[in-house]
């Protein structure tokens, strides 16, 4: 799987790096099991520093979309295995909510608003749609 | 040798580097102009191509006209015929520092076209990519040979080791160990183990770099090109691989051409058998050759995947210098291969090793 990350975005590299991971499981590109390269090795392909990369796996880690393994390194996680937190809905509510507002701002109608969230979703993997119940935590 | 075999000689090695020197730009990748990124849209403008031809142009114009003044003034000085005794030192050394004058005028046209092509580059207002992309999979591949297809050369060694070894009687009591450079011996040394078994430890000696070299070509940093990931991807796989396995060759090539050598020099006494064991050494030779050529052809035409704010990493087009970069061996910009990172401290580290490794003979010697 291909990672491709912004220079001179306002987005910290370790951030982009850590979505186009997220994404790559969440799309099932990156599969339960498969390891990452090294930090070092991955560091050095990008061409940046080792501490950026190492920050994405420790928030990785600390996220369980990966686990360390002494000898693999980074293994990835099953893509339904994790609950969804209220950690992470707490977060998800802040961005969509500063996504709302401007939305608002500019006068986007609430179905558009919709819709778009909808086909993000759907778009990281089609066939998916709404049937990840078991990741749910209730 | 003489006068005129001399002359040939040093012609024909000018003349080669010359042709390399000259040739240049069209071995580094092709979207590389003098180590400046030039968008793949504009690889083929008449500006780059211009810069290519004139740089050819003049390498060719003033290697040559500097080459025939070299060569005219030794004829001067010597009227054709090969001088005596005081003069000698002074014509060794010429032809070598006129190959290093060469080497010091490319290098100078180099920068100032290096500089051209930064002009050229923010004149026609040529973006630099703002992305960066690699792949997390290609890892997991081999890209290069494993060190057990080294096996072939460790044997090479061996045969021409145990040869020696079993035929050590039969090997004459003074050994011509060193030749000048008009090929006249001018060191003789008594039989011994050293003496004998020289050419061994220089084969050793070659294997190693041979070994590292073939590490760097795996080891070094995988770029993609965030606009075609694929496809880089796969001309990263085909180049790797296709590198590694030239150097499995030439590795080969040099090591049966360093045991005809020993041979020569051990069993070429008599001419007949000398002139036998040179017609036989020059196969290994022109295998090599052919696989320096095969080289040059794989790397041909290859794009490299340019970073943000690269070009300011390669100091005048040629070295990379990143303290921020993670990478140690980086794929050049000016020729095939791969070179090191100049601001990651292990690069030095490297550097003195191989110093050390190439020094510790000559330093053993004195």
């Amino acid at each position: 799987m291909i990672v491709s990350i912004d220079y001179e975005s306002d987005t910290p590299l370790y951030t982009q790096l850590y979505d186009e991971i997220v994404r790559g499981i969440a799309s099932g590109r990156l599969e339960s099991g498969e390891n990452l390269p090294s930090v070092r090795s991955l560091a050095g392909d990008l061409g940046i520093n080792l501490h950026t990369v190492n920050k994405t796996y420790q928030l990785l880690k600390q996220e369980g979309f990966v686990h360390i393994h002494r000898q693999k390194g980074a293994v990835v996680q099953a893509a339904g295995s994790l609950p969804v937190t209220d950690a992470f809905r707490a977060r998800m509510d802040r961005k969509l909510e500063s996504l709302a507002s401007e939305a608002l701002c500019r006068s986007m109608r609430e179905e558009e608003f919709l819709d778009r969230c909808r086909s993000a979703y759907r778009s990281i993997r089609p066939q998916a749609k709404d049937t990840h119940e078991g990741g749910k935590e209730q | 040798m003489s006068m005129y075999g001399f002359g040939l000689t040093m012609g024909a090695v000018y003349l080669l580097i010359l042709a390399v020197a000259a040739f240049q730009p069209s071995l580094a990748p092709r979207n590389i102009l003098f180590g400046i990124s030039v968008p793949k849209s504009a690889v083929d403008d008449d500006g780059v191509r211009r810069l290519r031809r004139s740089y050819t142009g003049q390498v060719i114009g003033y290697g040559l006209a500097f080459g025939i003044l070299v060569a005219a003034g030794i004829l001067w000085r010597t009227g054709g015929s090969m001088p005596a005794d005081d003069l000698t030192q002074w014509l060794a050394t010429l032809p070598v520092g006129a190959l290093l004058a060469l080497l010091g005028i490319a290098g100078g046209l180099f920068v100032a076209f290096h500089q051209k092509a930064e002009r050229l580059k923010r004149e026609a207002g040529w973006q630099e990519e703002r992305r960066i992309a690699a792949s997390l999979s290609i890892r997991k591949e081999r890209l290069h040979y494993p060190l057990y297809a080294f096996a072939p050369h460790l044997l090479v060694i061996l045969i021409c080791a145990g040869a020696a070894w079993l035929l050590y009687d039969r090997i004459p009591d003074s050994i011509i160990t060193h030749y000048n450079d008009r090929g006249i011996p001018d060191r003789i040394e008594a039989k011994s183990y050293g003496t004998v078994f020289q050419m061994n430890f220089v084969q050793l000696f070659m294997l190693a770099v041979f070994i590292f070299v073939n590490y760097t070509t795996g080891a070094a940093r995988v770029k993609i090109d965030p606009a075609d990931p694929e496809r880089s991807e796969e001309q990263q796989r085909r180049y790797r691989k296709g590198m590694s396995l030239l150097l499995l060759l030439l590795g080969l090539g040099m090591m049966i051409f360093m045991g005809f050598l020993q041979v020569f020099m051990l069993y070429g006494g008599s001419r007949m058998n000398g002139v036998l064991i040179g017609a036989a050494g020059i196969a290994p030779l022109v295998m090599s050759a052919a696989v320096v050529v095969r080289m040059m052809k794989l790397g041909k035409n290859r794009m490299e995947a340019s970073r943000p704010g690269e070009d300011a990493k390669w100091k005048a087009g040629a070295f990379y210098w990143d303290r921020s970069d993670s990478a140690i061996f980086v794929e050049k910009r000016t020729g095939i291969g791969f070179t090191l990172n100049w601001g990651h401290p292990v690069s030095w580290v490297i550097l003195a090793g191989i110093l050390g490794f190439a020094l510790i003979p000559l330093i053993l010697n004195l």
